[in-house]
């Protein structure tokens, strides 16, 4: 009993520690301007958490606090993928992205709907958990869609380089797999009990809120490039364009 | 039971890229005299004459159908080849783009170092369709498809390169 309550504390201190130290990392390299979408994820988690912490629970207010945190923290983290997108592409091509993936999103959004609307409650079930579970659910859903959506193409055009748009991702990424899965056992498998949920759960977002860490603490100086290469690319140029417009005359 | 299926693989996919993601490690140019050191020699001729279409029609003439199928499959296999070692050379140059980048205090330098990352993410695109292309080829020897002009958007890279060469090695 006294090890699961350490465990669950341990769990959910140290995501808010990990974002308070990001937070300052962020405002520490001026990064808030850059990436205003997750600065303001992190501030609301962590001001979220620590405004619980003087509430009374179970309670009226802890519960408005705790799930208008909460629809603020699942719209934010759509929000930052997007924030990623424009940190990674350039702006004559970022809307060309921007269009693949919104098209790709609303079809996952609209899949997310439906299951939100064809998920039946068990009869004698608690109606409301079941909805929110259910709307999570949905939710998690449309994120991972979106996410496979960038990472894939991100991969596919060797856009991997070491950024904090790839640390943001990857931690997003990780929780929104992890815990998708955790509601399907638990929301339609019913194969794990609510404590084991929130646990998972937990462990999800400490392995996102340590992948962010990992990425805003450490140091990612690099020394600009100062001297570009001499290629002979003049004539492979010349080449390649009449080897184009053969292609084209064909 | 197929939605379940359905989100676990969903969740399985996203978590596998996920990873991908965190453990992709690539070698790093020091700086630009390391690119000749680690770039693909390309050579475009050889390239032009593997999808050669009179190269081609020669092979279908000379050989009998099951030989020409299997040569134009290898030619076909040696071109996808030549297709990745440009996809190293276009992620090699995005890196270095992003890394002329960081000097933020240079707007010029800068601005073409976005253009080069913006030519290459359309190269890539570019390459992605005429592996396709090519891929339907290999499946289909005699078939006649008309490869993507890549090559172009690979020429204009390297027009960007040239252009923060120019300019990283002009006085200030």
């Amino acid at each position: 009993m006294y090890l699961s309550h350490f465990v669950t504390k341990t769990l959910w201190v140290i995501p808010i520690i990990l974002l308070v130290a990001v937070v300052a990392a962020m405002l520490r390299r001026k990064l808030a301007g850059e990436f205003p979408v997750f600065f303001s994820y992190a501030v609301v988690v962590f001001t979220r958490e620590i405004a619980l912490l003087f509430l009374k629970y179970p309670g009226n207010r802890y519960a408005l606090v705790y799930w208008c945190g909460e629809a603020l923290v699942v719209l934010l983290g759509m929000g930052v993928i997007f924030e990623c997108l424009r940190h990674i592409f350039p702006n004559p091509f970022l809307i060309v992205v921007l269009k693949s993936v919104g098209i790709l999103g609303t079809i996952a959004a609209l899949t997310a709907a439906l299951m939100l609307i064809l998920t039946k409650s068990d009869a004698g079930a608690d109606r409301v958990f079941e909805f929110i579970l259910s709307a999570e659910r949905s939710a998690r859903f449309l994120q991972a869609c979106l996410l496979i959506v960038v990472i894939a193409l991100m991969s596919r055009l060797g856009l991997t380089w070491h950024h904090y748009s790839i640390g943001i991702i990857a931690g997003f990424g990780v929780y929104s797999a992890l815990a998708l899965a955790v509601l399907e056992f638990r929301s339609h498998m019913k194969s794990i009990s609510d404590a084991t949920l929130v646990l998972l759960n937990s462990v999800a977002y400490n392995l996102a809120a340590i992948i962010w860490a990992s990425y805003f603490l450490r140091s990612w100086r690099r020394t600009p490039v100062e001297h570009l290469p001499k290629t002979d690319l003049t004539e492979w140029n010349e080449a390649a364009t009449d080897y184009v417009r053969k292609w084209y005359r064909r | 039971m197929v939605s379940t299926l359905a989100i676990l693989g969903v969740a399985s996919a996203a978590l596998i890229l996920a990873w991908s993601l965190l453990r992709s490690r690539h070698p790093d140019i020091p700086d630009g005299r390391g690119w000749e050191e680690i770039r693909q020699d390309v050579d475009v001729k050889v390239f032009r004459v593997l999808l050669d279409i009179e190269e081609e029609r020669f092979l279908r003439n000379s050989l009998s159908n099951d030989q020409f199928l299997v040569f134009q499959r290898r030619r076909i296999r040696l071109a996808l080849e030549v297709l990745t070692m440009v996809e190293d050379n276009t992620a090699m140059l995005m890196r270095l783009g992003q890394r002329a980048r960081m000097k933020v205090d240079d707007r010029t330098l800068t601005q073409c170092a976005d253009q080069l990352i913006a030519t290459a993410i359309q190269l890539r695109f570019n390459l992605l369709l005429a592996r396709s292309c090519l891929s339907i080829r290999w499946l289909f020897p005699s078939c006649k498809l008309s490869v993507p002009a890549f090559e172009e958007r690979y020429q204009q890279i390297l027009i960007s390169l040239a252009q923060i060469q120019r300019m990283s090695q002009s006085p200030a």
